[in-house]
């Protein structure tokens, strides 16, 4: 147990940064006991990482609904507005040219560009917000100090708690991880 | 599940479904006590008819029903009246001189008859709203039975009795149209009149179509292939309740993409011919996806609601849970977003071209208090919905969901008066406790009807080999 401990302090003192510490589960059950055991125990900052979708998990780690509903009607609204004004821009002020005896502000003509800019701009919203949001494309992430994380992606599950959580702490987080079924577990280290 | 099917030649398998015919307690579960609840439909049913019967007698024999209110009906007014109404731009004055032709014609016979003929246009047209909108509600059931196959959806096993048990109302409702057919269609149809086809060079041009024994041969066959399709998914699915064979469900799927071409033409040519020959000089190519949409809601929030008011009585209440309303709403949304835009498509297209006989239907929308319906029409079922409904929540949460799902019906319901009524009502909406009585007359036998169908089997198909996966499925 005092290991870890004197690891962290060890390597701290050689210049590295210490990102946080994952450990391996066996199976889906386990990743979802120890995720709600981590939740009971008051971690915040921690993290999920299995081969596929399990179902619970957002219950498990109490995960919210997304913020990017948010950002993706308002985006939406905006790009709305914005080719509703465009087209009354170009119809009436700049270009004003009487087609077929209707007004030159004819709301009806405007309707499908103005849908179909909501559309787009909720489409790029989604995507771009996405990436805002979950921190990507990274260059690296201390997960893949991780000697095993590479299994993550067919037959293992992970469990990483960051290094910011208040509640982390080597030797109570490290005796956390085992008494869940935590294998391979391992100090992260941020890449410089 | 699907690969279970295909492998297994065999009939049975009950060992694959849900071995619910074990557990003789939990049988019970998923049957409505016919006993109790065979008396009050009978009644519904029975009450439908004199509400039907009292409006049938009260609008032929006491002229007053009809021609109540202060806006009256077109056909009695003279031409200048009708003219003074448009609006003072060109184009819809041109549009209505246009349109007196069609009301000319009644206004030529004596005056002590036209009281008569009135209100009886104004009891079959509102006959025709309320079988148009039951007719509509099971169309939309059938669609969405077929729609399950032809994915082969698994969410949906554990509801779909509740759509399939609307099928069988096919015959009765067929039944419901002969007063339209055998009384109502010269009140009605415009182009039934010969002597008007005589002077109207549209209506000589469209009378290979539109003639009284090929509408009667065309009618008989939708009612024929709508009872054929539905009585072949109500059965199999039943019969699958007692010896749970997979056949069945495989010979469903199977069916589904024939039954899918069949319903679409039907559906197109149904609308067709009961809403949109209502004004022989109007067209539009988009109509039957338009009927096809708020069929689709209609059914949608009926079998939101159906389980709903189950619910409320103790049924199915682990079996359909969160998830599935989720989903219900979601389609709900959907077609919501779909309706608004065939309807304005439907609407941009006439407004752009400006082609007279096209933008009549709309100008007579856009009159008297017609007008405000429209943008009831548009802000209710347009802008309401789709703002509100997006919402995750709003799905999620039962009450709100019941909410929407009870105000998409009302506005489907609106949406098919807009299309039926202003040809009788042309100046004014005029909504009485006569028009009700018809209405909620057909709805009392409809849903009279109904409880008499879902007491007769289990209310979820019990043996259905996607129930399992149905019972567990989340949204992700």
């Amino acid at each position: 147990m005092e290991d870890s401990k004197e690891q962290i302090e060890e390597s701290r003192a050689e210049g590295k940064i210490v990102a946080g510490m994952a450990a391996s589960f066996e199976n889906p059950k386990e990743l979802l006991g120890a995720a709600s055991a981590f939740r009971k125990a008051g971690y915040q900052n921690f993290d999920t990482h299995s081969p596929f979708p399990i179902h619970g998990m957002d219950k498990a780690m109490d995960i919210h609904d997304s913020r990017l509903g948010w950002i993706v009607i308002t985006c939406a609204i905006l790009g709305g507005l914005g080719g509703y004004a465009l087209q009354v821009w170009a119809a009436a002020a700049a270009y004003p040219l009487l087609i077929s005896g209707k007004p030159y502000i004819s709301t009806e003509a405007f309707v499908p560009i103005t849908f179909e800019l909501i559309i787009l701009s909720s489409a790029f919203s989604v995507v771009i917000g996405m990436f805002m949001l979950n921190g990507l494309p990274k260059f690296s992430h201390s997960l893949f100090t991780h000697t095993s994380f590479y299994r993550a992606s067919y037959d293992r599950f992970f469990l990483s708690v960051a290094a910011e959580d208040p509640q982390f702490d080597a030797i109570k987080t490290k005796s956390l991880m085992k008494a869940m079924g935590g294998e391979a577990i391992e100090i992260l280290y941020d890449q410089p | 599940m699907n690969a279970d099917i295909k492998e297994e030649k065999t009939e049975k398998g009950p060992e694959h479904g849900l071995e619910l015919e074990s557990k003789a307690g939990k049988r019970a579960a998923y049957y409505l006590d016919a006993k109790k609840l065979q008396k009050p439909a009978l009644a519904l049913i029975i009450l439908g008819l004199l509400l039907l019967s009292t409006a049938f007698l009260g609008f032929f024999f006491d002229e007053s029903w009809g021609s109540r209110g202060g806006g009256g009906h077109a056909i009695m007014l003279p031409s200048a009246e009708l003219n003074s109404q448009s609006p003072a731009d060109a184009g819809a004055g041109a549009n209505g001189e246009d349109a007196l032709p069609v009301y000319q014609a009644a206004s030529s016979s004596s005056q002590a008859e036209m009281g008569m003929a009135d209100s009886k246009s104004k009891f079959f047209a509102v006959y025709l709203f309320s079988y148009v909108f039951f007719m509509s509600l099971t169309i939309g059931c059938l669609f969405f039975v077929i729609l399950q196959h032809l994915t082969r959806s698994q969410w949906s096993a554990a509801l779909r009795r509740i759509p399939e048990s609307f099928l069988p109302v096919f015959p009765f409702l067929a039944l419901l149209s002969l007063p339209i057919l055998f009384f109502g269609m010269s009140s009605l149809y415009h182009w039934t009149d010969a002597a008007a086809v005589e002077t109207d060079v549209l209506l000589q041009a469209k009378a290979p179509y539109l003639n009284n024994t090929f509408f009667y041969l065309r009618f008989a066959l939708y009612m024929l292939f709508f009872i054929l399709i539905s009585r072949f998914y109500y059965k199999k699915s039943v019969a699958q309740d007692t010896d749970g064979s997979h056949k069945h469900t495989r010979i469903m799927q199977k069916a589904s993409p024939l039954a899918t071409l069949f319903f679409a033409l039907i559906t197109t040519f149904f609308s067709l011919d009961m809403l949109m020959s209502l004004d022989p000089h109007w067209y539009s190519t988009i109509f039957g996806v338009y009927f096809f949409a708020g069929s689709m809601l209609g059914a949608l929030s009926l079998i939101i609601l159906v389980l709903l008011v189950l619910r409320v009585f103790g049924w199915l209440k682990q079996e359909v849970n969160k998830e599935h309303y989720h989903d219900l709403g979601k389609l709900l949304f959907t077609f919501n977003l779909f309706w608004s835009y065939i309807a304005f498509s439907q609407y941009m297209l006439i407004w752009y071209a400006n082609i007279p006989e096209t933008t009549l239907f709309f100008i007579k929308r856009l009159n008297g208090s017609w007008k405000e319906i429209s943008i009831l029409l548009l802000v209710g079922h347009v802008f309401i919905p789709i703002l509100i409904l997006v919402s995750r929540n709003v799905k999620r949460n039962l009450g709100s969901l019941g909410f929407f799902a009870f105000w998409i019906m009302l506005m489907h319901a609106l949406d098919l008066y807009w299309i039926i009524m202003p040809n009788t009502d042309v100046l004014d909406v005029n909504i009485g406790f006569s028009d009700m009585l018809v209405f909620f007359g057909m709805a009392a036998m409809f849903f009279g009807v109904y409880i008499l169908i879902l007491c007769r089997h289990a209310i979820m198909p019990i043996k259905d080999p996607y129930l399992k996966n149905s019972l567990d499925f989340e949204n992700a």
